[in-house]
């Protein structure tokens, strides 16, 4: 309620703006948008509706080139075609806002690494109700409290990851306290503030690991890098001694391209997050959207997309070669969602962890 | 009578001295550019003084906070500072050393040095960051690899993530600019000049440092400017070479601030008021250099500049040159290709197991760059064309009229460059989003963009030939009866044209590798090959980022081989 009542305020103040310009006129036509997603989200599917509506554009902050490979089998199978944009949330979401605003949307599909940040465009009424098939697959954990707003489209696991090549086994790190030796100084590397997996590696690990962790590690001077893609570059390299949080998918890579990379699940805990799939309200191609959205979620597209990626499905039925048994993990998914939403705790940790890599 | 006379005319001075005279050649400009610009700066200052929630817009609650904030971050200025002025100088060096060797020597092979000189600016900061990552990385680099295995020495050689390997890469990458503004000075001067010092017993060195070189100090001092403020506003080179190893400057500092969820606005944009109240300094010091002084070395004749026979020495200069081109072009260039063979991140040497999958995914498996590199050429060439003329029309107007507001135009023009580009694209969306017209989503809108990114460039290009040019010459026309189309018909443009094709071909260049704008700007069927580069460097592993590289250059160099014909031919016109 408070966060609902919250963005209204938000939304008054940047009404005021649009009334000083154009956006009048765009305003008015809003209820008119509203209404229309509704009533389409009710509506199921129609191939031929869905091939004329265009390709229908994903925004994500995955690996480009597994999106582009995924996209490809999607028009295949489907017929349908598809394009993607890689944005990070800080350039997606003012982007999204600006193209709210004025009713000139140009995506449709949302795939992100933060369902905190999903969530909240669900309360935003910015995101179209449509119940896949094979919603039931999915357990509550991984999907909107109202099933339809958004679901996991794939479960990433951060384990650390290091080369034997350059780190002895006998000394490599057990469990996260072991970052904290001096050994490691300037060696760790972990992604930047933006990355939506560190958040949810610091939400998921705070309550668990000592208070003066986080400190204690920022002693060690861990490096800042943009992707996982470079982490796991560095380490392949040498460059990097200890990859401090590296999505599973980048330990599948290396062995499937026969590499030395080791990855580390420490008993205490492995973060994870939810990657998850929603619909835009004002998706220009509802039907494409749908249809995206059920292949994705479906057995066979969970299949090729975490084939193609080399993660974990949400799905119980899905098995990818090269991936330890989850079951075997101690997974830490956020679990206090309200508190994983709140403006404010994302504050404090890019606060503490900008200040860890040195920002 | 004539004591009316003085009296009248004494009054009407008074009167031109008191009235603000604001002519259409300034304050038409100056009304664009304000309404272009107005908008994201407003945004930025806003945005700069909001203590409030950090997404409003506009603020609500106004203080002085993200500035205290910003106090606790001195390090990301003094970096920049240290970047940007350590770059400079170092390019400055390159640039004037590179630029008489050219254009004043009888260096052999001089035409085909000017080329290659050129060509890693169009490559870009990307591209270089991205090839100097896998030469001078400490464990892997190629560098280091060579070293260790030569002296079986196991510390590194070099280590480009440093604040000096920043500096090194900024400055190859950028002296191309300063050959260019600087050659095309020297190209035009009064060698009559030199000879004078040679006739009164100045030796070569002598002369090229007390002759030569004070003439081309507009010039000098142009490249300087834009090399000292694209610096600051560099952001590839940084972000590639400088986050990983907790180095931070303004916009990789920037970057991570608004790449971040929720973006922190306030503390990027009170980052930017700085970075543009520094880029304000730089301009007024040039400007104060300049003031007074009289750079005209165009005059009614037409000069051919003497190249000086430097005797032994040339064979000095040749490997100069020859060095920069191996550090900036073929060092680089032939890592990447080394790069894209491989199947994994570490270069191996393992012939048989090279491919050329790389290259087929990105030409025909990856939908993106087809569509990115007409995008690309496109945008290239009407940025080239839009930017060109109307920076041509503001040299003009602020070096041969006689209006008030000349300064502040000039002022206006060189605001863009101070803008860090992620936050005028920002501000930029919100523009053309509030506009009537449906320019979002288009490539026109892009266009737009990047004409007004690359203004201050296209106006330094071409301030620094105007000001060359002697007025005296269209006053000569103006006297003989020629009307102000004939004169710059038959007069001004053939006298600009070489600063116009050079200004030109600036554009396109900086056009093809631009990134940082463009990551907002360009979506679905408006991709550009910059930010498809960095989100490939991002996400996609080295070979292919390489590949991807790969085809970037040779599409520059294709254009750019293209352009310097349709040069020729038109020059022999």
């Amino acid at each position: 309620m408070k966060l609902t009542a919250g963005f209204r305020r938000d939304g008054l103040t940047r009404r005021q703006l649009l009334i000083t310009g154009a956006g009048g006129v765009l305003w008015s036509a809003m209820p008119h948008l509203v209404s229309r997603a509704h009533a389409e989200a009710s509506q199921p599917p129609s191939v031929e509706a869905a091939k004329a509506e265009g390709p229908v554009v994903v925004w994500h902050a995955d690996q480009e080139a597994d999106v582009v490979e995924f996209l490809r089998i999607f028009k295949e199978k489907t017929g349908v075609d598809a394009v993607q944009q890689r944005l990070l949330p800080g350039a997606a979401l003012p982007k999204l806002e600006a193209e709210f605003r004025a009713g000139q949307t140009t995506g449709d599909v949302y795939i992100t690494s933060d369902s905190g940040i999903m969530e909240n465009l669900r309360l935003q009424n910015r995101l179209l109700r449509y119940i896949p098939k094979d919603i039931d697959a999915y357990a509550p954990e991984y999907r909107s409290a109202e099933p339809g707003y958004w679901t996991t489209y794939y479960v990433n696991v951060g384990p650390m990851m290091y080369d034997p090549r350059y780190v002895k086994k006998e000394i490599a790190p057990k469990t996260w306290t072991d970052l904290l030796d001096p050994q490691w100084k300037g060696q760790i590397g972990f992604q930047n503030s933006a990355a939506g997996t560190s958040y949810g590696f610091w939400f998921a690990m705070k309550d668990v690991l000592p208070k003066d962790f986080w400190d204690n590690l920022g002693k060690n001077n861990p490096r800042a890098y943009a992707s996982s893609t470079q982490i796991s570059q560095d380490i392949e390299r040498g460059d990097l001694k200890i990859g401090g949080r590296v999505s599973i998918f980048q330990y599948v890579k290396s062995v499937r391209n026969k590499q030395s990379v080791q990855a580390v699940f420490p008993e205490i805990g492995v973060p994870a997050v939810n990657q998850v799939i929603g619909i835009f309200s004002t998706t220009k191609r509802p039907n494409a959207s749908k249809i995206f959205t059920e292949f994705m979620l479906s057995k066979e597209g969970q299949f090729l997309w975490n084939n193609i990626q080399g993660s974990y499905s949400a799905r119980k039925d899905i098995h990818i070669e090269h991936l330890p048994d989850i079951t075997t993990l101690k997974l830490r998914l956020p679990v206090d969602f309200q508190d994983y939403m709140r403006p404010e705790r994302r504050r404090e940790f890019v606060a503490i962890w900008n200040k860890m890599t040195g920002l | 009578m004539s004591v009316l006379s003085e009296q009248e005319a004494q009054r009407a001075a008074f009167a031109r001295a008191s009235a603000f005279d604001l002519r259409p050649e300034v304050w038409i400009p100056l009304v664009l550019l304000a309404g272009t610009l107005g908008f994201p700066f407003f945004l930025l200052v806003t945005s700069a003084f909001n203590v409030g929630d950090p997404e409003a817009f506009p603020a609500k609650v106004y203080g002085v906070d993200n500035f205290i904030a910003l106090s606790g971050h001195l390090d990301w200025i003094r970096n920049t500072l240290v970047i940007a002025g350590g770059g400079t100088a170092l390019g400055l060096v390159i640039g004037v050393v590179l630029a008489w060797i050219i254009h004043r020597t009888t260096m052999p092979g001089r035409k085909l040095f000017e080329l290659l000189i050129a060509i890693p600016y169009p490559l870009g900061p990307l591209v270089g960051a991205l090839a100097w990552s896998q030469l001078g990385a400490p464990r892997d680099g190629l560098i280091n690899r060579m070293f260790g295995a030569i002296t079986g020495i196991e510390t590194h050689l070099i280590n480009i993530y440093t604040p000096m390997g920043i500096i090194f890469v900024e400055a190859i990458f950028e002296a191309p600019v300063a050959v260019l503004i600087i050659g095309a000075a020297m190209q035009r001067m009064d060698p009559s000049l030199e000879e004078c010092s040679s006739i009164f017993g100045s030796g070569k060195l002598r002369t090229a440092w007390k002759v030569t070189l004070p003439l081309m100090l507009p010039a000098v001092a142009s490249a300087a400017l834009f090399m000292f403020t694209s610096m600051i506003g560099s952001f590839a080179i940084p972000t590639m070479l400088g986050t990983s190893s907790r180095f931070y400057v303004a916009t990789n500092a920037m970057y991570v601030l608004l790449q971040g969820y929720p973006p922190n606005y306030p503390l990027a944009a009170a980052l930017g008021l700085v970075l543009i109240c520094m880029t304000a300094l730089a301009v007024w010091l040039v400007q104060r250099v300049l003031r007074g002084k009289s750079y005209a070395v165009i005059s009614g004749k037409n000069y051919r500049p003497r190249q000086v026979d430097m005797g032994w020495i040339t064979w000095v200069l040749f490997a100069i040159a020859s060095l920069y081109v191996l550090l900036s072009l073929i060092l680089p260039m032939g890592t990447l290709l080394l790069a894209s063979f491989q199947s994994s991140n570490a270069i191996s040497f393992n012939f048989p197991a090279w491919t050329l999958g790389n290259y087929k995914y990105v030409m025909f498996d990856f939908p993106t760059t087809q569509q990115a590199i007409i995008n690309s050429l496109l945008l290239g060439v009407g940025t080239g064309v839009i930017g060109v003329l109307l920076a041509t029309f503001i040299a003009l107007a602020t070096h041969r009229s006689r209006s008030d507001g000349r300064r502040l135009l000039e002022q206006m023009t060189m605001l863009p460059q101070a803008f860090p580009r992620l936050i005028f694209a920002i501000g930029f969306l919100w523009m053309i989003l509030a506009l009537p017209l449906k320019l979002y989503g288009s490539l026109f809108a892009v266009l737009l963009a990047y004409v007004i990114v690359f203004l201050p460039l296209a106006y330094r290009g071409m301030s620094g030939v105007v000001v060359q040019i002697d007025i005296a010459l269209e006053e000569a026309a103006r006297i003989s009866g020629a009307g102000a189309f004939r004169i710059l018909r038959t007069v001004t443009l053939p006298l600009l044209r070489p600063g116009l094709l050079a200004t030109w071909a600036l554009l396109f260049m900086v056009s093809v590798r631009e990134i940082s704008a463009s990551l907002f700007l360009s979506g679905p069927g408006t991709q550009v090959l910059g930010p498809a580069i960095f989100s490939f460097w991002d996400s996609g592993g080295m070979p292919r980022v390489s590949a991807l590289a790969v085809v970037q250059a040779l599409i520059i160099l294709i254009a750019l081989t293209l352009v310097r014909s349709m040069a020729n031919r038109g020059a022999k016109v």
